[in-house]
């Protein structure tokens, strides 16, 4: 008999919803902002699958140009110092969820024998620091920050509304008890409120090539319903304690201004000044400095290289270009004179990344922010596996046309394809490590929250 | 016309700040406010000291490098050239801007013009940018929520007590009144702007060269004239709403989506209407025109043959062997020369692009005052995109400079004439590099809001009146009912 009840109080609390202008309001404008967000991930995603298309076509020009001078007249003049390894970071599958850092590292590089690896990646894309400043509008963006300024907006205050309305003495005439229509309509509001988010991800994941459904869409769903749930019964608990009706959206607000902006923007600031990265311009004059030193004792340097490589025949250099030799030969030194500087721009970024993860439960929106970014493959730990794949790759091909041009060879045709190229290996992790324990967290809070409401409900219910 | 007393403004200002404290919001949100802002300004102050040692150190050093090169060819010390470290303004502690997302170091090579290297943003964690926590967005983003928490009541909350009518019968004038308690509102957040400034001037260090004073006042201003539009708005919203939880909402949303919402929206949007083209894509475009000419039909093979007839002419000799200076020095010289020609099409169809940028969303103004703050504060505190291009323009006219010197070195000296060798076997005395022009940064001149920027001052000071405006005209209609 209850069971019909509530059937039909959810049924005329939802058709109240559409009739009241806040419910209007919020639905319509949480679907405009999902809509939105849609239109640009996917504009942000075309944006590095073109950039990533360019850099391949321009590969794949470059080994032809190549191959056509080793297949011309000239072939047996065309030294390996020839050869380019290019390094290339596919676009992240779910870039167009969350953006991440995807625009601000790099994500192709050029290598030649003469490349130091302080300069790997110095081919940067032209983007306006205005744009980069400002941040993406991605789905992200939209469930992290604003989605719970709607789940406040539609959970607030309705405890109240039910007592001033006399719909509790109605639904308690009726044998339905407040715990249970406010499970009822928790679950009602929240799939409206999730309904727009989760179409927009499905949209996504089918406009994304390199998504898995499954994956990416189960983390995804996993991680926004926990944080949901975390809103909307912290919204709930407040709202259901007694007292002036305007203290509890104040106090909500308070909680969104703290967890969203404020804990965020404190954890960034702290970690940066406690793991600061050195000096880029440091590095710039620590490496000119041994570039001249290197070519200064360029012969010292063919000395220590002709020793470490007794298979090396000295005759086979005699035709070899000067600059050739000692491009090279400077290139390894200075990278020998920089090695542990550059380590440690890798090792402040990792330690920054392990603070954010540890501190990252500080707040449920910068904990959801960080599991976004590492299901959509935008974060730091692929930004930095690209960095150290790259620089692993690079150091291999150098050494091995740099062997080649000292051993006096030509580049040919067979040579060319049997040296080391570039093969991206993305950081292997399952979704459950990645945003298993995060909802599991977001999960466990919304159950204690909701432990603490239903108390709250039960009391306000009991006769004074 | 009546005229009022200081002290009778001063009582009404008064009882505006008596209210607050009174009902504990007032002290513990400014206390909050206060500490997030010394926080900030001590945390950029200490970075931007950091900077501004090691680009010091990386200059001197990058100096010493540079003049230690030894006999040397110019065309080799050419492409080994120098680097530019852009400064860091002391006024960064007001607004950091893109500092940290435009590189803060070019290498002025011959041939090339490189875009700034080094982003800074590139070594730090990303949190996403939902919030930064310095100077400016204290001021653009809290303290209109703070404003919003204390002043939404201010009418409404008269009305749901019954002392509005009372009020309106006292005597008092209602315009006064509400001035009163807009300024009460506002005074305190100018205060704490005033003191930001104050800081700024006691912990952080400047040399002269950027005008600090003005540069400070400006922002204050603009900020002080958004925070105004902000107070007017909540009071405006507080006289109409039908109840006090009504204005809140009202309110909190619209600071949702004015300060949290818009700014990113216009980034996103104006960074996909007009898009930047790849950096592979923009590479190949100049690698074409400098193969084959800007008008696609002048190749470089033809361009060096009608150029040595040119020398040849120009000497009135018949061989290159005769000339009595460098040809490939001149060679080099007359390639750089054309090199700049594309590279100023290229980089100037780059920089039309960012305007257009720049356009669309300041577009987004007409939904929320930030798009036009924000340009005029990091243009005031020197971190804007107009001052990262007056850098990369001032380190192209070093590069231009740099390479000129060494290529007119080489064609007056790589003559092999008199025993002395010739083009690229010739090595220039020691002495040459301690002569090469160096890159030396001045910051712009300030002279407030330039160009553009005076839009961004019409559209704050729309943002301030038409607020104020509604507010007063809602007040008259109360008055009426």
């Amino acid at each position: 008999m209850s069971k019909a009840r509530l059937g039909t109080m959810m049924a005329w609390d939802l058709k109240g919803l559409g009739r009241q202008y806040v419910g209007r309001a919020v639905l319509l404008s949480l679907l405009l902002v999902c809509v939105l967000a849609t239109v640009l991930g996917i504009g942000h995603q075309r944006q590095l699958d073109r950039r990533h298309g360019d850099a391949l076509d321009a590969a794949a020009q470059a080994r032809t140009a190549l191959l056509e001078r080793l297949n011309g007249p000239e072939a047996n003049a065309v030294l390996p110092i020839s050869a380019r390894l290019h390094l290339l970071l596919p676009p992240a599958a779910l870039a167009a969820l969350a953006g991440g850092r995807s625009l601000l590292d790099p994500q192709t590089g050029t290598g030649t024998a003469f490349t130091q690896q302080q300069n790997l990646f110095r081919d940067y894309q032209f983007d306006s620091p205005d744009a980069l400043a400002g941040g993406l509008f991605d789905l992200s963006f939209v469930i992290v920050v604003l989605l719970p300024l709607w789940v406040i907006a539609l959970a607030l205050g309705v405890s109240a509304e039910d007592r001033a309305s006399g719909v509790d003495r109605l639904l308690a005439a009726h044998g339905v008890g407040p715990v249970r229509w406010w499970w009822a309509r928790s679950l009602l509001r929240c799939a409206v409120l999730l309904l727009p988010p989760l179409l927009a991800t499905l949209v996504l994941l089918a406009a994304s090539t390199g998504a898995d459904w499954l994956w990416h869409g189960s983390g995804v769903l996993v991680l926004t319903t926990g944080y949901l749930a975390f809103w909307w019964n912290l919204s709930s608990w407040v709202s259901s304690r007694p007292g002036n009706p305007g203290r509890p959206l104040l106090v909500l607000l308070s909680c969104w201004a703290l967890l969203v902006l404020l804990v965020p923007a404190l954890v960034g600031s702290l970690t940066r000044q406690w793991h600061p990265p050195p000096s880029r311009l440091a590095l710039i004059a620590q490496a000119r400095a041994a570039e001249i030193a290197g070519h200064a004792r360029s012969t010292e340097l063919l000395g220590t290289y002709s020793h470490d490589h007794p298979e090396l025949d000295a005759s086979a250099t005699a035709n070899l270009p000067e600059w050739a030799r000692t491009g090279f030969l400077v290139a390894r030194a200075v990278d020998a004179q920089t090695a542990a500087l550059l380590e440690q721009f890798d090792a402040a970024l990792a330690a920054q990344f392990e603070a954010v993860s540890r501190w990252q439960y500080a707040s449920p929106a910068l904990l959801l922010q960080q599991s976004l970014v590492r299901l959509a493959g935008t974060d730091e730990r692929t930004a930095l596996a690209f960095r150290r794949q790259a620089r692993a790759s690079f150091q291999q091909f150098r050494e091995r046309i740099g062997a080649l041009t000292l051993a006096g060879q030509p580049l040919t045709p067979a040579l060319l394809d049997s040296l080391p190229r570039f093969d991206w290996q993305p950081p292997q992790r399952h979704w459950l490590a990645l945003a298993g324990g995060p909802a599991l967290l977001l999960w466990g809070l919304a159950g204690l929250l909701a432990v603490t409401t239903r108390r709250a409900l039960l009391m306000l219910r009991a006769p004074a | 016309m009546t005229v009022v007393r200081p002290a009778a403004w001063w009582r009404l200002i008064g009882h505006g700040w008596r209210h607050g404290w009174r009902d504990g919001r007032l002290g513990p949100a400014l206390l909050l406010l206060l500490l997030t802002l010394l926080g900030a300004c001590w945390l950029d102050a200490q970075r931007r000291g950091a900077f501004e040692r090691d680009r010091q150190a990386a200059e001197a050093q990058d100096e010493q490098t540079f003049a230690a090169q030894g006999a040397r060819n110019p065309h080799s010390a050419a492409h080994f050239s120098r680097f530019a470290f852009r400064p860091m303004p002391p006024t960064m502690v007001l607004d950091p801007g893109v500092l940290d997302y435009g590189g803060a170091a070019v290498w002025m090579e011959a041939h090339l013009k490189d875009p700034p290297n080094a982003r800074l943003a590139e070594d730090r964690a990303d949190l996403g940018r939902l919030a930064e926590l310095n100077v400016a967005w204290v001021f653009q983003v809290l303290a209109p929520l703070l404003l919003v928490a204390l002043g939404f009541e201010t009418v409404v909350r008269e009305r749901e007590r019954g002392t509005w009518t009372l009020l309106l019968t006292s005597g008092v004038s209602k315009a006064r009144w509400l001035t009163a308690q807009a300024v009460a509102l506002w005074l305190p957040l100018l205060a704490l702007l005033l003191l930001i400034a104050l800081l700024l001037v006691v912990i952080v260090p400047t040399d002269g060269q950027w005008d600090r004073g003005g540069r400070t006042l400006t922002w204050v201003l603009a900020h002080a004239l958004y925070l105004a539009g902000w107070t007017w708005l909540v009071l405006w919203v507080s006289i109409r709403a039908v109840g006090s939880r009504v204005a809140l909402v009202v309110l909190l949303g619209v600071w949702a989506v004015l300060c949290v919402a818009v700014p990113r929206l216009a980034a996103t949007v104006a960074n996909q209407a007009a898009p930047m083209p790849s950096a592979t894509a923009f590479t190949a475009a100049v690698r074409r025109d400098l193969a084959q000419g800007i008008d696609g039909h002048s190749p470089a093979a033809d361009r060096t043959k009608a150029f040595e007839q040119k020398v040849l002419t120009r000497y009135g000799v018949a061989r290159i062997e005769d000339l009595p200076v460098s040809f490939a020095g001149l060679a080099l010289q007359e390639g750089e020369e054309y090199g700049n020609q594309v590279y100023d099409r290229h980089f100037g169809h780059w920089a039309d692009q960012l305007a257009t940028q720049a356009r669309w969303r300041r577009a987004f103004a007409l939904l929320s005052p930030l798009p036009a703050l924000e340009p005029l504060s990091r243009a005031a505190a020197g971190t804007d995109l107009a001052t990262q291009l007056d850098f990369m323009q001032q380190a192209e006219t070093a590069r231009r400079d740099i390479v000129r010197f060494l290529n007119e070195d080489m064609i007056r000296n790589a003559t092999g004439r008199e025993g002395g060798a010739r083009d690229f076997d010739y090595l220039a005395a020691p002495d040459l590099w301690t002569r090469t022009p160096r890159f030396e940064y001045q910051p712009p001149a300030w002279t407030g809001p330039a160009g553009s920027g005076w839009l961004d001052v019409a559209l704050l000071l729309a943002w301030w009146l038409l607020p104020m405006a509604a507010a007063f005209g809602a007040l008259r209609c109360a008055e009426a009912r």
